[in-house]
């Protein structure tokens, strides 16, 4: 069909496509500005000199940020380096904890034979709702002899309710025909999981695990209450006295004096967020057919 | 009057018309109410509006008090607020009527009986009349103005809470029959339930008992399955219930539970100026946000539909997802650095046009803009995601039948895409509003700074300080952790309660429910 095309329409493209443009900008420019300004000369960004391309590169920030050193228990240990390798621990088994969990949750309420199956499906709900707050949970953890170990934070709220209903849903829409054939043959429920049901729903299960993997990175509050050896955080809780008390402090210091402390901050952002871009590329199309299952389902 | 009863076809008679029109406009009402309470906090609009010379403001009434009875003669023995010693057995008695007329509204309502709007009629107009005399009282004691030189006595106090059970009983029956009726014009018929029964193939009917150890029996493997979630919830979620106890103990950690002592820390938590500092912040930082950057995703979403080419709209789109794979914690540290008055990019720029630099983030009139900004940048893409999607699901017929009746590109958005997404608006926005109590406490922890509490303090952070569990400074006192589980304990309930009510009118408008 031919559209013709109005002035009005001309308009509003080109308002739209300068609205993207703008968009694209406020959305990369923080984050090129400060992967710029960690390679450029420290005093070249204190002048304000680093706006487009990095000034006068050096990489003594990287290098700085490296080789970090605490002294713990001891023993002297690589501030980056331990952070993590605790982060990629916590973020890999986590989210092998949750899945398991949330599949081995989601599979039997699917089935809709099961007797007290809304009854259990309310029982997981309701701490969706209510749930008993942030000091008695701390207690709680105290009283399991959990504080400051490593299983804390990969037990602390592994479960998200609002996925295992998005796991039930999955389950529930492949056939039932399917199983009914195999118990036939004779397959017990386990074997109907593991042999039928998950090589089915290999998608919801890589989305469900893009979710968790990265809310397992990117967490730092429990983490940030519960643990207190340096040995034990995680990237997340590092960063939080690398980069935002470093900030505060630095705005009470000589700025002559730490000059160089501006680029390395920028220099650990690059660093924390470095694993995560590039690793976004390749999982966003789950992410996104994730929210779509999401949407339809309610 | 017709009684309210369940009916499957949608035409409406002349009087539920009016009843209809009525209860939009009761809800209406009620809505510019909150508001205005909620916003009275900073523009002190009683101040204009009533003529007063000193506005009534509900969230600085208790540190009113404190500083009247701080300054208070003691060898004066004049009361000026001994109205209230005579009426507090009315107040008392009017406001249980009140209550009383509330509950029996809801049952009715319930029951659909047909004396049930006529008792909502008394039960409302009862409790808006007691709030104005109420009201009316405390500006007008002794034909004085009120809230200058008053002296808020015991019987002031005894007959506030009355009032104000009153006033969100009354809010709570609003919003019931709100609900009943859009129910019952906007809802689907529902099914009558059929009850099951269960027979042996001998026709012989099965116990409770035996039909679950049956069960059991069959689905052995299922059972074992749901053991290992079962009983993590029961170690990590419902174990801790327990600590509530805390909330009414007197509990340190060096005796543990001590004397049972009720519902003091609640009182002393509502009584402290605290309290209406961090439920305003609380309020105010979502509502904002709210109203900033809830419309953000949707613009965006109708924004990316209108592009043609088809690269550039997957290039923005993918490059606009970006933010919502930062961390909370980078995303903080970029906000400080950006900010930061010394080498900060916004401050290099104001250096370029001559300006003097600001320390935004120690300045409290800019601490919630930059909370928004950072919210905005941070979900704008993200949240585009369910609304770009369900905008694709449109017909493309309608858009083409509507540019052969030369309706624009701009009339095409306002007229077919908006209203066809407006159901998914409606679901997004009801979970917003349920969540309303639940702000980004990890987010602010970051951020504020003792100097900006006086607006970044929610109920969370306060929370964190009060109990020393957080990273940054203390209240400078030993730990509460009573105290801390009482203000745990009552953003829980109340945030639980705008949920689960969220969730229910969205499964009545929209016939989904996330549950």
């Amino acid at each position: 069909m031919d559209i013709k095309r109005t002035k009005s329409e001309k308009v509003f493209n080109v308002f739209n496509i300068c609205f993207m443009v703008l968009l694209i900008i406020v959305t990369l420019y923080p984050l090129w500005y400060v992967l710029i300004a960690s390679l450029s000369n420290p005093i070249s960004v204190a002048r304000g000199a680093v706006r487009l391309l990095p000034d006068n590169i050096e990489l003594d920030a990287y290098r700085n940020v490296f080789t970090q050193t605490q002294w713990f228990d001891g023993r002297e240990i690589n501030v980056i380096w331990t952070a993590y390798g605790n982060t990629i621990i916590y973020a890999v088994v986590g989210t092998a904890i949750n899945m398991i969990f949330t599949i081995l949750a989601a599979y039997p309420l699917s089935k809709m034979r099961l007797a007290g199956r809304k009854i259990i499906t309310i029982f997981f709900l309701f701490f969706m709702w209510f749930s008993a707050g942030m000091v008695p949970t701390y207690f709680n953890f105290q009283r399991l002899g959990l504080l400051d170990t490593r299983m804390a934070v990969l037990l602390a709220f592994v479960i998200n309710p609002f996925f295992i209903i998005l796991m039930r849903t999955f389950f529930e829409n492949i056939p039932n025909e399917m199983e009914e054939s195999a118990r036939m043959d004779g397959a017990s429920d386990w074997v109907i999981l593991t042999r039928i049901y998950l090589p089915l729903s290999t998608a919801a299960i890589a989305t469900l695990t893009m979710f968790y993997f990265v809310g397992r990175w990117n967490a730092f509050f429990w983490a940030m209450l519960l643990l207190r050896s340096p040995t034990l955080v995680p990237l997340q809780v590092v960063l939080r006295r690398l980069i935002v008390e470093a900030q505060f402090a630095l705005e009470h210091i000589d700025i002559a004096d730490n000059i160089s402390v501006q680029t390395l901050i920028y220099a650990t952002i690059v660093v924390a967020v470095i694993p995560m871009l590039a690793f976004y590329p390749f999982v966003q199309k789950f992410f996104v057919r994730g929210i779509m299952v999401g949407a339809i389902k309610g | 009057m017709q009684s309210f009863q369940k009916t499957s076809d949608y035409k409406l008679t002349i009087q539920q018309r009016y009843i209809k029109t009525a209860l939009l406009v009761l809800a209406a009402i009620s809505v510019v109410a909150l508001t205005f309470l909620i916003f009275s906090s900073w523009v002190t609009v009683s101040s204009v509006v009533l003529g007063y010379e000193s506005s009534f403001n509900l969230f600085q009434l208790r540190s009113m008090v404190n500083q009247v009875n701080a300054t208070r003669d003691p060898s004066s023995h004049v009361n000026p607020m001994g109205i209230f010693q005579s009426r507090a057995i009315f107040y008392q008695i009017w406001g249980g009527l009140t209550i009383l007329l509330m509950f029996g509204y809801i049952f009715l309502i319930f029951k659909n009986h047909r004396r049930s709007l006529l008792t909502g009629v008394l039960a409302f107009s009862s409790s808006i009349l007691l709030t104005f005399v109420y009201i009316n009282d405390v500006f007008n004691t002794n034909g004085e103005l009120a809230l200058r030189g008053r002296i808020f006595d015991e019987h002031f106090l005894s007959v506030t809470p009355i009032v104000f059970i009153a006033m969100i009983f009354s809010l709570v029956c609003l919003s019931v029959s709100i609900s009943v009726t859009a129910k019952y014009f906007c809802g689907r018929p529902i099914p009558e339930k059929q009850k099951r029964i269960y027979v042996t193939q001998a026709g012989k009917k099965i116990g409770l008992g035996s039909r679950f150890s049956r069960a059991l029996n069959r689905d052995k493997l299922l059972y074992m399955m749901l053991l290992l979630p079962v009983s993590y919830y029961i170690l990590f979620y419902y174990l801790p219930f327990d600590g509530l106890r805390m909330a009414f103990y007197d509990f340190s950690l060096l005796r543990g539970y001590g004397d049972f002592i009720g519902l003091e820390k609640f009182r002393e938590f509502f009584m402290s100026d605290m309290f209406w500092r961090v439920l305003r912040n609380t309020l105010l930082l979502n509502i904002y946000t709210l109203l900033w950057s809830f419309p953000m995703p949707i613009i965006l979403a109708i924004l990316f539909n209108e592009l043609r080419n088809k690269k550039f709209r997957t290039l923005a789109q993918t490059i606009s997802y970006i933010p919502h794979f930062i961390s909370t914690m980078v995303i903080a540290g970029l906000v400080l650095n950006l900010l930061s008055p010394t080498t900060g990019l916004i401050n290099n720029i104001r250096g370029i046009f001559g300006q003097e630099s600001i320390y935004f983030i120690m300045m409290p009139e800019y601490f919630r803009t930059i909370f928004i900004s950072q919210h905005i940048w941070t979900t704008i893409g993200f949240g585009s995601i369910i609304y770009y999607s369900s905008l694709q699901s449109i017909d493309t017929e309608l858009y083409e039948s509507a540019t052969l009746d030369g309706a624009g590109r701009f009339k095409q958005c306002i007229y077919i895409s908006l209203p066809s997404i407006s159901r998914t608006i409606a679901i997004m926005l009801i979970m917003a509003i349920g969540g309303l109590l639940a702000s980004n406490v990890d987010m602010l922890v970051l951020l504020q700074q003792p100097v900006t509490h006086e607006v970044s303090d929610v109920i969370g952070t306060y929370l964190l300080r009060l109990s020393h569990l957080g990273p940054g400074e203390t209240l400078g006192r030993l730990p509460d952790f009573s105290q801390a589980t009482a203000v745990g304990l009552f953003n829980g309930v109340v945030a639980c309660f705008l949920v689960v009510s969220a969730n229910k009118v969205s499964k009545i408008v929209g016939d989904v429910s996330m549950f």
